[in-house]
């Protein structure tokens, strides 16, 4: 699967994109699906809830480990996939940078998203550094 | 799958109900029938029966004894769970413990009528004193994880008596400790702040002292420690912690190690629990129930649970409640009285000595399978260890992607219970999954030797055919069990019980 | 030394291996000066004793004890002197491979504890009309505190920009449970407030009206309550939806459960309660086990293990841990509870109970239960000085009496155990007794305690009431 230029990396497996509507759409890599292949449950917030850059926004589950999922930047969620909320992790793991969003928050502050983020490169360069 | 016939002995036992069937008969009524609706007027009945199984006496007996052949037990099996101490759990103990003074012994007897059991109560605190080294117990707490939410709150108490209780906000925890701890921190409404151990698995004091402060209400330290070693600056962590004011408990889930050989109060603790179903030989009856008694520095005795037990000067035993400055009830009654009368027969048969004995052996042991078994197996810290010693996959997974499930499950095939595996966390274990055994005292030494050889026999096994280690268990009533799917697509109940 | 089994030799070929000279050698982590010396009398405890003496020693204790046994025996109050099968013994007590188990963490080689729980899960399914139980608590007063802690966050979670942190309790709560509610709740900061009981025994619904506030998060009941008495479930809960908070029922007489209404279809939220009184001898009050049982939706938020049925590799049929996310050793500081070990082997003797009962020998055992408290009830109130409390509230097993203080040794000398003095608990005036009846209680030691009375209450004679 090919992974996005246009989007900012966490050090966590979260990503972050800048839609032209001014808000940011944000998941999880395909790395962290992988890791967590079997993955159980993910665990959403609703529509209007505040998150904050750097902390956890909701969970994802396996059967035997639960991972917090990072907001990448601060802001008003305005949309949650609710297909994905639950049990349902298709989408999740045949397009985790497309259908497989997890939720689209309004920023407070866009330019946020680029501080302490990592481009496609530098992520990748982690992935291949996490596989030693 | 084979065409064998069903046997109903496998079947669950809604599933053998037939309309009819019973084993217990009532003798007949000796007073006027009414009729319930009548009786109970103004109250909600059932629409019907509780849809409970139809069966007859030795279908029951059946049943349960089918099951009871596809559980290994440490009557049956070598049975090395790592931090749980399956030792060998004497008969004396069930047998004295199923008479009628015990079985009928109610809690609302008057006090005259429980001598023998506050003396025992009395007796077995005494005894947890001594082990201890500390000045007060209660017996009260059903499980360790009680045992902890019980000291935790007393240090809160303690906190707020001072007039402290809102800056004392955090409770510091080793990454490698169990996950009670930070859970029984968050459930007592304190903060749990992470401490990451130094190299070589201790506590890494300049990490304890930039982390603690006035905001802190405690540590929670196991020692020996999760990862089978103990630590050797206790004293100097309790200073630090004093020197904040803060208090040091003791988290005793190991102390098979130490019973006898040093008393944790000597290092400067201010609360631990003792697991009675682990050190001091409770069944563990497949999950519980067991005991988590707390012992305590006299600074803390005032916030007890109550009833606290007392000796009066002519020589009988009494309940006190009138302790005012106690944290309140953690349960009713006075504790699981049954696993402590287990306990008590068995501290009672060790003695002193005993006591001692059971550490050093225990200990031994464990340090006897890790020099056997280096060769075959990566130890996380190859070192003098307590009672239990950690392995990882490392060497199976570097060499044969073989990993430490799969070598757990083919330990199964050779009739040996699997050890703890993946606690600690891989993160505390090098990222590769940990393997943590414990012999205990009481498997003998060919028991111990069998281990080792089965273990080095499964090394080669990952060599030579790691899909035979892989697809493991051969053996059991059923193969590798989906556990995905139990979480994913839960079903609780048989669709049989409920309308 | 008992239960150890090396021989010198067997030790000295260990400690040959391990490089070590003693076994002093391999506690060299722990400081010199604070070791225990061999043969040193640090640690003051007795000489090792054997086999025999052990038990002369426990029978010495015994000897001063007497138990229910030895009484016609009418007290309960969440403790009941219930029949416990012999089968119950022959399986949870004597067989090796349940008591000397583990949790099951392994599920190939412990089907059969987890099959147990599968069904014992069920049997609470059957007995509640819950979709979810789990694998037990440590007894009924932990088990309601647990189930209020879940009730906040129940209500927490969907009044997200509320404050509501107020814990609503009945005053006819057991005692014992609501002194371990007001622990856990001082603890963890939530606000307990206690309605009270109206002269008919049940809540006292104005005072709880008024007691749901918008800051109200948990509403927490007993039925049948501390007094006996059985309250209007479905009304209690519709007070507690309407005020949208989360109900908890609490049951610390789970036989009742045989003929009433069942917690899911009264609306209940959460049930729970003591498990002793199906297949747990007495024991001073424990161990014996906590039921919890709540709705589909809410398993997530539970504490405790629970087991789900599943498949193996090879298709059949297997049983395992489920949903364990929840729980402390994975979700540490974020679990639902701290809760570990539990009371397993407790809930497996009240399965077998349950199942030697059987559906029909449950429900008779019921009937039996109703029977003897409506003759006993009928029998003690007939009695001149004595007056029955909630008379026309509906009692399921236990009643109280209001006669006169002081009554208890004289009973107790001529070998009757009468009901619990219940201003020693704090629940009602000197004189108030709580009497509770099983199907272990005859006619004949009814009769007894109620010929006792009437001697005691009216020495001269005569002491009916027409």
């Amino acid at each position: 699967m090919a992974r996005p230029n246009n989007a900012r990396y966490l050090e966590s497996h979260e990503w972050g994109r800048l839609e032209g509507d001014g808000t940011v759409t944000i998941g999880i890599t395909d790395f962290a699906v992988d890791q967590l292949n079997d993955l159980t449950f993910v665990d959403l917030p609703e529509v209007g809830d505040k998150v904050t850059k750097g902390e956890a926004f909701g969970e994802i589950e396996s059967v035997k480990a639960v991972s917090d999922l990072i907001a990448p930047v601060s802001g008003e969620i305005v949309e949650v996939h609710s297909d994905v909320d639950g049990d349902d992790f298709s989408a999740l793991k045949t397009d985790a940078f497309g259908k497989g969003w997890l939720i689209k928050v309004k920023p407070d502050n866009a330019d946020e998203l680029n501080e302490g983020t990592k481009d496609l490169a530098t992520y990748e360069k982690q992935l291949e550094e996490e596989a030693h | 799958m084979s065409n064998l016939p069903e046997n109903p002995a496998d079947r669950l036992m809604f599933e053998l109900s037939k309309p009819g069937r019973r084993c217990v008969t009532f003798p007949a009524l000796d007073v006027p029938e009414v009729d319930v609706a009548v009786a109970l007027k103004g109250a909600k009945l059932r629409s019907e029966p509780a849809r409970l199984p139809e069966i007859g006496e030795l279908d029951l007996v059946r049943h349960f004894k089918t099951l009871a052949g596809k559980n290994y037990s440490v009557d049956k099996n070598f049975y090395p769970l790592g931090s749980c101490t399956m030792k060998y759990n004497p008969k004396i103990n069930v047998t004295l413990l199923a008479q009628q003074g015990y079985t009928k012994a109610h809690p609302y007897l008057p006090q005259a009528d429980i001598q023998g059991h506050l003396e025992l109560m009395y007796n077995l605190e005494h005894y947890l004193r001594e082990v201890s080294g500390l000045d007060e117990v209660t017996l009260q707490p059903a499980a360790g994880a009680h045992g902890e939410l019980t000291g935790v709150m007393c240090i809160k108490a303690y906190f707020e008596s001072k007039g402290e209780g809102d800056q004392r906000t955090e409770f510091l925890i080793p990454s490698a400790a169990h996950g009670t701890n930070p859970a029984t921190a968050a459930m007592a409404g304190f903060k749990a702040v992470t401490l990451k151990e130094a190299a070589n698995g201790n506590i890494d004091i300049e990490e304890l002292k930039k982390k603690v402060g006035p905001q802190t209400a405690g540590m929670m330290i196991t020692n020996p420690s999760t990862l089978g070693i103990l630590e050797p600056k206790m004293r100097e962590i309790a200073e630090i912690l004093h020197g904040v004011g803060a208090q040091l408990y003791m988290d005793g889930a190991n102390m098979n190690a130490i019973s006898g050989i040093v008393q944790p109060g000597d290092y400067g603790i201010d609360v631990m629990h003792f697991n009675l179903h682990k050190t001091f030989s409770v069944p563990h009856g497949g999950g519980g129930p067991g005991a988590g008694p707390i012992a305590v520095r006299k600074h803390l005795a005032p916030f007890l649970p109550t009833p606290r037990i007392k000796k009066n000067d002519d020589g009988s035993f009494a309940f006190d409640y009138d302790r005012p400055h106690t944290v309140g009830k953690v349960r009713s009654f006075f504790g699981n009285f049954g696993a402590l009368v287990m306990a008590y027969i068995y501290m009672t048969q060790l003695g002193r000595e005993g006591v001692r004995r059971m550490s050093q052996n225990a200990v031994l042991g464990a340090n006897y399978i890790r020099v056997m078994l280096r060769e075959y197996y990566h130890v996380h810290f190859d070192r003098t260890n307590a009672h239990e010693v950690v392995f990882t996959d490392l060497k199976q997974d570097k060499e044969n992607g073989v990993h430490t499930l799969d070598i757990a499950k083919r330990l199964i095939d050779y009739g040996i219970h699997p050890m703890t595996v993946y606690f600690p966390l891989p993160q505390n274990t090098g990222g590769h999954g940990a393997m943590m055994v414990e012999p205990t005292e009481t498997e003998s030494k060919e028991s111990i030797d069998y281990f080792i050889d089965c273990m080095k026999k499964i090394a080669q096994e990952c060599k030579d055919n790691p899909e035979l280690v892989k697809s493991a268990p051969h053996t059991t009533p059923v193969s590798k069990v989906d556990e995905k799917t139990a979480s994913t697509n839960p079903q609780l109940y048989c669709p049989m019980c409920l309308a | 030394m008992p239960f150890i089994q090396h021989t010198d030799e067997d030790r000295a070929e260990m400690l040959k291996a391990i490089g070590a000279k003693s076994i002093d050698d391999l506690y060299v982590d722990i400081p010199a000066d604070i070791r225990v010396k061999e043969n040193g009398d640090k640690v003051k405890l007795n000489p090792s004793m054997g086999e025999l003496e052990v038990t002369r020693h426990i029978n010495a204790l015994l000897a001063k004890t007497k138990n229910a046994g030895d009484y016609a025996f009418f007290r309960g109050a969440g403790i009941y002197n219930h029949h416990v099968s012999t089968l119950t013994d022959h399986i949870a007590l004597y067989d090796g491979n349940f008591i000397t188990a583990y949790t099951p963490y392994q599920p190939e080689c412990s089907q059969g504890t987890l099959t147990s729980v599968f069904e014992f899960q069920s049997c609470i399914t059957a007995l509640t009309g819950f979709e979810v139980s789990n694998a037990g608590m440590y007894d009924g007063a932990s088990a309601l505190a647990e189930a209020v802690l879940m009730g906040y966050r129940l209500t927490a979670d969907k009044f997200r920009k509320e404050t509501r942190e107020t814990v609503v309790l009945a005053g006819a709560v057991h005692p014992e449970y609501a002194a371990t509610v007001k622990t856990y709740c001082e603890t963890t900061g939530l606000k307990l407030v206690t309605v009270g009981a109206g002269k008919d025994g049940r809540v006292d619904e104005a005072a709880l009206k008024a007691a749901l506030t918008r800051e109200a998060a948990v509403v927490a009941i007993q039925s049948p309550n501390f007094f006996g008495v059985i309250e209007d479930v479905e009304s209690l809960v519709k007070q507690a939806h309407e005020a949208e908070t989360t109900i908890v029922q609490v049951i610390a007489e789970a036989v009742s459960l045989s003929v009433l209404q069942t917690p899911a279809e009264a609306g209940v939220d959460i049930c729970v309660g003591e498990g002793q009184s199906i297949g747990n001898h007495m024991f001073m009050g424990g161990p014996a086990f906590g039921f919890f049982a709540s709705r589909k939706d809410f398993v997530r938020k539970m504490p405790g293990r629970i087991v789900s049925e599943t498949t193996d590799r090879d298709g059949r049929r297997a049983f395992a841990l489920a949903l364990a996310t929840r729980e402390q050793h994975i979700r540490r500081e974020k679990a639902t509870s701290n809760i570990c070990t539990n009371q397993a082997l407790c809930a497996l003797r009240a399965l077998i109970q349950l199942a030697a009962w059987g559906k029909g020998g449950f429900i008779e055992l019921g009937k039996q239960v109703v029977s003897k408290t409506q003759y006993a009830r009928k029998t003690l109130g007939s009695i001149m000085g004595i007056e029955l409390q909630h008379a026309d509230s509906p009692v399921f097993n236990e009643f109280v009496i209001r006669t006169k203080p002081g009554l208890d040794p004289a009973l107790q000398k001529q070998g009757i155990m009468g009901g619990l003095p219940l201003d020693v608990v704090e629940m009602g005036q000197p004189g108030d007794y709580l009497v509770a009846i099983t199907e272990m209680t005859t006619r004949e030691e009814i009769d007894r305690y109620a010929a006792a009375l009437t001697e005691l209450l009216h020495p001269n004679g005569h002491g009916g009431k027409e």
